[in-house]
């Protein structure tokens, strides 16, 4: 959930152009990326990594508080306070004025975990980006017009990518289905959009005191920088902030699932679709290596399992995806597809649950595993990349325990073996343990 | 460490003179045949990038979607590889196949760890030269593609897009021509055939390396694309007109229910090459080119009736168009619509203040550092101006100028160019909220 999305030119006039993901740039020698690593005296973690080919450098800052630390009540409202970050500042009226002044660009999401700020200036003009963080990190304005406009705006986002677009509600339907006590139950944007229009100035000042102070954030610069210029900037704009108490999260764990749990709904789409999602492993642990290359035999590329079995071969979907959403409490593994309308949800089942009990139950060959294994490789190569990606890379991996784990993944990738796969499909794709949400077409008249 | 410095928070700290935007040199070399490589290279990586370029854009089809599935059939089986194959061998050495397909151009591109090229490079050849399109890989792409369309023609931006796009270069024209879902029932095989045989093999296509370049790559292009026939200039003529506009100057498309309105506002307008360019780039990055532009200011950030409004300008090989785009609050339809008007019409009667000025050129400064850092991005960059017949180094002329562009400039660009009574505006949605 992004503060504001760009439009790309490309999309809007070429109806029928391709709309490919491209990797981007750059990749050092080696897998191991260079930073260096220090604390100030008010806990803000602050990392640097030096890149000197590029005149653009990244500042990205982590606040660890995301969705999952709402009342069930009063949900959608860290991703709102993400807004109203950028209602202005104790001592600046505007945050996006002067950035744009020094030819920065910012953005800002919010998922279940954290919140995540970003922006990319001119090397020449770093000291602008420091004013600014520091500033909303020192105190808000608490604008009373930002709190009353930002609530607008963020409705007009629920609306624009979940209620105006087809299929826009399956993870609003979701993510209640598969979890029942923890509180990923409720999405992002929020449960209903009631919780954004009762949100309360004195709820935003609340949970600024709570979780915007320098012991909840983790700060990362990295472009062509030196670190003892940083540490001199970090001092000079951050080390005067008052430190705060990092608050402790704890969250109600989601019972181990007995029963399979189905809802059907009827919407008005072209097709039907279906959505089955199992729970797994929290993102730290090693098990979640392996659901990751679970879910690329099964749908990453052309030559994947149930792309060429139920695309290709069968022609009964006209699109299938496995992926996992890598949620740090432990998130879901989901299969999804668009049924063509000749057909339907019982033989779809059949195939694709056939495909499951095969990688359940016979060894994957060596170099189909192989295969995956080089494309994991490959996609780290390739997103590992501008300045911007490795200093939120850096911060995400420090969050989750050393800013050091970010330079090990294809390592952890390395280490699944075929037994482990098998095992771990025959554990996670547990039929009484599936969430399945069926999605139909309404008929038309 | 013991004192505690309080640093001057009520002010901006200094700006530093702009860094100035350097483009590299873009080699090229000419294979054996007159195939012409353009070459980008960065040896401080170890990823390459391989694109191919064809006159193959929808420009030039004679049925809807054979641009498309031809683009993407290319990879869906040739003389010596089934589409299985060639998925397996890409996907094992972790590559990526991209195409990309506009109104004048179509490619294929590769990108891959530099140490898998030079064995994936025959692969390439061959989908370039050697297609064979199965009628079976057709229908799946045709189904799929269907049910995409039939996906996608309900989000309202979406459909203003395709709308749009009619509105403004002509929906009989070249460009202007878009899907409808009739098109998915006609198209047949040797469609994709006469295509492929025209604007791939038989036509003059040109190639980009970027990333880390082995020199035995170039050898190994020389060895095998090097050596087959090639025209060199692409003489097929075009049938229809390519711009042809309606004197339709709004439409409304109900859609009833829809929380949202779609809208669209623009206008056809000068080409990249035009000497008010650069001033009537930095006048749309003013309008709604920005996050702190006047429209996103005024629709968003003042009212709240959108997550977002950009203004934008396309350009095409043959022309181009200015346009506005949105999704608001259907209640405030109407009154957003005026409010785009409103704005405009301030920037055709009020000069723009200096600091808003100020404001503006440094922004764009800075997004064109951004814009081209790094060679893929660079390549990207490339590949639009070679499609646009620009000089590479017009990026950096247009961004000179935008420099250079003064309040009153604006002011008469403005006036000359943004008119509201010449613009075609374009409602999908909820008319009366």
């Amino acid at each position: 959930m992004n503060r504001f999305f760009l439009v790309s030119d490309y999309i809007i006039s070429n109806p029928e152009a391709f709309v490919a993901l491209q990797p981007q740039k750059k990749q050092e020698e080696g897998n191991m990326l260079q930073f260096d690593r220090f604390t100030l005296d008010n806990g803000l973690r602050v990392i640097v990594h030096r890149e000197p080919n590029t005149p653009i450098v990244a500042m990205n800052i982590i606040y660890q508080v995301g969705s999952r630390d709402e009342d069930y009540n009063k949900t959608g409202f860290a991703h709102l306070f993400e807004h109203l970050m950028f209602g202005g500042s104790v001592n600046i009226p505007k945050y996006d004025e002067p950035l744009q002044k020094a030819g920065g660009e910012n953005n800002a999401f919010t998922n279940n975990d954290f919140t995540n700020y970003y922006l990319t200036i001119p090397k020449n003009n770093l000291e602008t980006a420091f004013w600014l963080e520091s500033d909303r990190m020192l105190s808000l304005a608490f604008s009373k017009k930002s709190l009353e406009v930002q609530r607008q705006v963020v409705i007009e986002e629920f609306k624009q990518n979940y209620l105006n677009k087809p299929y826009g509600d399956v993870y609003l339907l979701l993510k209640p289905l598969a979890y029942t006590t923890h509180p990923y139950r409720w999405n992002t944007i929020g449960r209903e959009i009631s919780h954004i229009k009762q949100a309360t100035m004195a709820d935003v000042k609340n949970f600024y005191k709570k979780y915007y102070h320098p012991a909840n954030a983790i700060l990362c610069v990295a472009g062509d920088v030196e670190t003892k210029n940083i540490q001199a900037l970090a001092k000079k704009w951050f080390g005067d902030i008052p430190a705060g108490q990092r608050p402790a999260r704890q969250y109600p764990q989601e019972p181990e699932q007995t029963q399979e749990r189905i809802k059907t709904v009827e919407r008005d789409v072209p097709q039907d679709a279906f959505y089955m999602a199992w729970h797994m492993p929290k993102r730290t642990e090693t098990s979640y290596y392996t659901c990751d290359l679970i879910s690329d035999i099964l749908s990453n590329g052309q030559s994947s399992r149930l792309f060429q079995k139920l695309v290709k071969e069968k022609t009964l979907l006209s699109e299938v995806n496995a992926y996992i959403t890598g949620d740090l409490d432990g998130g879901l593994f989901v299969i999804t597809g668009k049924i063509y309308p000749e057909t339907s949800f019982e033989v779809v089942e059949q195939f694709l649950m056939a495909e499951l009990q095969k990688l359940a139950t016979k060894a994957i060959p060596d170099n189909e595993l192989q295969k995956v294994k080089n494309k994991v490789e490959a996609n780290l190569v390739f997103s590992e990349i501008s300045v911007l990606e490795r200093a939120m890379g850096l911060c995400y991996f420090e969050m989750l325990g050393d800013a050091n784990l970010f330079g090990q993944e294809t390592e952890k990738y390395a280490q699944v073996n075929v037994e482990k796969i098998k095992q771990m499909a025959a554990q996670l794709f547990e039929p009484k343990k599936r969430n399945l949400l069926i999605y139909k077409a309404k008929p038309q008249i | 460490m013991t004192s505690v410095q309080h640093p001057d928070r009520k002010h901006q700290p200094g700006l530093g003179h702009p860094l100035k935007l350097k483009l590299p040199q873009v080699e090229s070399i000419k294979l054996d045949n007159g195939l012409e490589f353009f070459l980008l290279p960065d040896q401080n990586q170890e990823v390459t990038r391989l694109d191919f370029v064809f006159n193959a854009g929808t420009v030039r089809q004679e049925k809807r979607l054979e641009a498309a599935t031809v683009n993407q059939l290319l990879s869906e089986g040739t003389r010596n590889h089934s589409s299985m194959e060639i998925a397996e061998i890409l996907d094992y050495h972790g590559a990526y196949l991209d195409r990309f397909l506009t109104k004048d151009s179509a490619g294929l591109s590769l990108f891959s760890l530099t140490k898998y090229v030079s064995s994936l490079l025959p692969l390439m050849v061959e989908m370039v030269t050697e297609a064979i399109f199965p009628e079976r890989e057709i229908k799946i792409f045709v189904d799929r593609r269907r049910q995409q369309f039939l996906v996608n023609i309900q989000k309202v931006d979406y459909r203003a897009s395709i709308e749009f796009n009619r509105m403004i270069f002509g929906a009989k024209s070249a460009y202007g021509s878009s899907l409808k879902l009739d098109d998915f029932d006609k198209l047949q095989r040797n469609d994709c055939l006469d295509f492929y045989k025209k604007h791939y093999q038989a036509a003059g296509f040109y190639g980009l390396l970027s990333g880390k370049i082995d020199k035995k790559i170039l050898q190994q292009l020389n060895a095998t694309l090097g050596q087959i026939h090639q025209q060199k200039q692409d003489t097929i003529l075009l049938l229809k007109k390519i711009i042809d506009p309606s004197s339709e100057n709004l439409k409304l498309i109900p859609k009833d229910k829809a929380l949202q309105s779609a809208l669209r506002m623009g206008c056809l307008t000068i080409g990249r090459k035009h000497a008010d360019y650069p001033c009537l780039a930095l006048l749309n990055t003013v309008l709604g080119g920005y996050f702190g532009s006047r429209l996103m200011s005024s629709i968003r950030e003042e009212k709240g009736y959108t997550y977002g409004i950009y203004s934008f300008l396309q350009h095409h090989h043959h022309g181009g168009f200015f346009g506005i785009t949105t999704e608001v609050n259907a209640q405030n339809t109407t009154t957003a619509l005026d409010e785009i008007k409103i704005q405009i019409e301030k920037l055709r009667t009020e000069k723009i203040s200096a600091q808003e000025l100020e404001t503006v050129k440094n922004y764009v400064y800075g997004s064109y550092l951004r814009n081209f850092d790094g060679t893929f991005v660079l390549a990207e960059r490339f590949l639009k101006s070679q499609e646009l017949g620009l000089d590479f180094n017009n990026f950096v002329q247009t961004l000179d100028g935008m420099m250079e562009c003064t309040a009153e400039a604006l002011l008469a660009t403005a006036q000359q160019y943004l008119d509201p009574d010449k613009m075609k505006t374009l409602v999908v949605g909820n008319i009366n909220g």
